[in-house]
């Protein structure tokens, strides 16, 4: 795939590189919101999760997580995610243990499977799904015209079927519970942002009060050593010299500073680069790997490579999984034509269980034994109703060039990225944590030091400004959960503004964002170029057009 | 005005107290909160955009605080659904889900 050049700041996840680049994921650039975030409305704390492809709880959510409900520990909790609770992995389970311990979590809502399941309840949350419990007339909402309340009352949780043709309000479920629900706690935000060395982020909340700066360090782990670290795991293709060089700017850009650079002696049309085996494991226990993955190793791995060859060069990443005994268990690959830039190649091998998706349910003898390949970028999948887990146990990773005279020169770098959460970043072999973390907010420097993934350092900040800037740049894994936390009396989406004063409902509002470009470059101004303002109190929702 | 009752119920709970009387004093009515679940819109392509603006429609008519779409909002045509937060009656708050890991909006790649 074709590195995107396009806007500095915003990046097309799942490009790959966008935490290369120190950029801002897309769905975060459109909705204008955090990585992970929570509110509190009427006494009750909302939180909005992290969770889709191959990002399903990973360790430092649930870490976020787990020290967001110790503070709320009174506080009725509604969590809400895209997967469901009782899916099958050690993921899903890590979540599901987590959430026993923090009974005033009653609610968790989700989608995802695009029909109804029932109301199960883990510990003391109710899952509740956006089809509901069962079809109307064997209809879903959408078919249907009704759609799924939830009520939360002093002392009552309901779930509701409203049917819009006749105005009924048909009650599902009742479930008799204490609740935090009052008409004065508003307004409490966690915002907590997945960040990259030299990225950048603004505050979405109108005008935060009492605000902390909250750090949490993030774990990176790779498997390939760079071209400073050990030139002699690569092996060579024959007629091809390599050597390790300084990058240059384009390179440096993305957090490089050595490449590996080829020099082709001898070619005829196709020229094997370099390639390197590495070691890997695949879980094969089918309720460890479910849909929701495993915890650490053995779900998914995902080969990326940067090359940067003579312009119409087509460059290839072959990707081949070997079991212990040498035989080839799969293997596909990914190509793209230079266009004289760094070209990104991305390719993935695992699998996920299929049988059952649910806790809940066991495989039906004819699909018990059905696995899921992945290959290529996660999506390009290849079902197997009869079939066996992965068993490789290295991965052999060849670059070639198609089209390539002699002469030519190819420069590249390899990384391998065990399932970590794809927030990928220029990491050498090995498995690091935050480190040298500083963060600039509000026109103040804050170094944090080294941060263990899962632990967080804060400072107090005062009051921050809505749209204001804030920055990251570390060492290590290159990666932190930066958080803001405070109280605010609005909420902005999507194209954020800077604001220079809010007094009772008058808002001076200062220039919009850096983003503004990118909406318009990639489009999005004719459809949402604009701020979404929520009067958390008051429940008035407006939006501000850019134009 | 809401303290100001408050303090009423404790004093009257207090002097019956006193006077080695007893009595429940009614809590206090808080309105429920309400709010709606949706998902999976994929590009208004599983739910169509019609159905959707009436669902705002009468979820405000009903007093639901916000609507919480949650994930796979991408996918398969150029539609983007966030445009709904333009002309909705209430607020509306983006769950990502699987698609908004995958490629391009408005594709199925």
């Amino acid at each position: 795939m074709r590195l995107s050049q396009r806007h500095l700041l915003v990046g097309e996840v799942p490009d790959p590189l966008v935490f290369f680049r120190g950029a801002l994921p897309r769905f975060e650039a459109l909705t204008g919101q955090p990585t992970v975030w929570a509110f509190t409305l009427q006494g009750v704390l909302f939180v909005v999760t992290h969770n889709g492809k191959n990002h399903v709880w990973h360790d430092w959510q649930l870490s976020w997580l787990s020290q967001l409900l110790t503070e709320h520990r009174h506080r009725t909790t509604v969590l809400l995610s895209h997967r469901t609770l009782d899916e099958l992995g050690e993921r899903a389970e890590a979540l599901r243990k987590l959430l026993g311990e923090f009974p005033q979590v009653v609610l968790y809502c989700d989608a995802h499977i695009h029909s109804p399941h029932p109301f199960w309840l883990f510990g003391n949350a109710l899952q509740v799904g956006a089809e509901g419990n069962s079809r109307d007339d064997g209809k879903l909402t959408y078919e249907g015209d009704w759609y799924v309340v939830v009520e939360i009352a002093k002392d009552v949780l309901r779930i509701f079927r409203r049917r819009m043709v006749t105005g009924e309000l048909i009650l599902l479920h009742e479930r008799k519970t204490e609740t935090t629900i009052n008409e004065t706690e508003t307004g409490k935000m966690h915002m907590a942002f997945l960040m990259s060395d030299r990225s950048v982020r603004f505050n979405p909340a109108l005008w935060l009060r009492g605000a902390k700066l909250r750090v949490w360090g993030i774990a990176q782990e790779q498997l390939l050593p760079l071209p400073d670290e050990s030139g002699m795991a690569w092996q060579k293709g024959d007629g091809v010299s390599l050597q390790v060089v300084a990058s240059d700017g384009e390179w440096q850009r993305l957090g490089i500073d050595k490449v590996f650079q080829a020099t082709i002696n001898a070619a005829d049309k196709e020229a094997t680069i370099a390639e390197i085996v590495t070691p890997v494991r695949f879980e094969t226990d089918p309720t460890k790997v479910g849909i929701a993955g495993t915890l650490s190793h053995g779900t998914q791995v995902i080969p990326l490579f940067l090359a940067k060859a003579p312009k119409d060069v087509r460059l290839r990443l072959e990707v081949e999984a070997l079991r212990s005994d040498g035989t080839m268990e799969s293997r596909h690959w990914v190509e793209g034509a230079s266009d004289g830039s760094v070209l990104a190649l991305q390719a993935a091998t695992g699998h996920i269980y299929l049988g059952t998706q649910s806790v809940y349910s066991q495989a039906s003898p004819d699909r018990a034994r059905w696995w899921r390949w992945e290959g290529v970028d996660g999506k390009t999948e290849v079902d197997y109703r009869d079939s066996e887990p992965r068993q490789a146990t290295q991965l052999r990773l060849c670059l070639k060039a198609i089209g390539i005279s002699k002469g030519a020169i190819v420069q590249f770098v390899g990384f391998v990225f065990p399932e970590t959460g794809g927030f990928f970043t220029p990491v050498p072999q090995g498995r690091f944590t935050t480190q040298r973390t500083i963060v600039q907010v509000g026109g103040r420097r804050f170094e944090l030091g080294d941060l263990e993934t899962g632990a967080f350092r804060e400072v107090e900040i005062g009051e921050l400004a809505g749209g204001e800037l804030f920055t990251l740049s570390c060492d290590g894994s290159k990666l932190a959960l930066v958080e803001l936390i405070g109280e605010t009396d609005a909420l902005m989406g999507h194209l954020l503004r800077r604001v220079k004063s809010v007094r009772d409902d008058k808002i001076e509002w200062g220039e919009v964002i850096e983003l503004a470009d990118g909406f318009r470059h990639y489009g999005w101004d004719s459809e949402i170029g604009g701020t979404s303002l929520w009067w958390l109190m008051r429940g008035d929702f407006n939006f501000v057009p850019l134009r | 005005m809401m303290a100001t009752r408050g303090l009423m119920a404790v004093t009257l709970t207090a002097v019956l107290a006193l006077l080695g009387l007893s009595t429940k004093v009614a809590p206090e009515k808080v309105q429920p909160l309400r709010f709606v679940l949706q998902g999976d819109l994929h590009n208004f392509r599983r739910v169509p955009e019609s159905y959707l603006r009436r669902m705002l429609k009468d979820a405000k008519d009903i007093g639901c605080a916000f609507v919480a779409f949650l994930g796979d909002i991408f996918n398969g045509t150029k539609e983007n659904p966030m445009r709904l937060s333009k002309e909705s009656p209430l607020p509306l708050l983006w769950q990502k889900g699987d698609h908004e890991f995958f490629r391009r909006v408005g594709t199925n790649e």
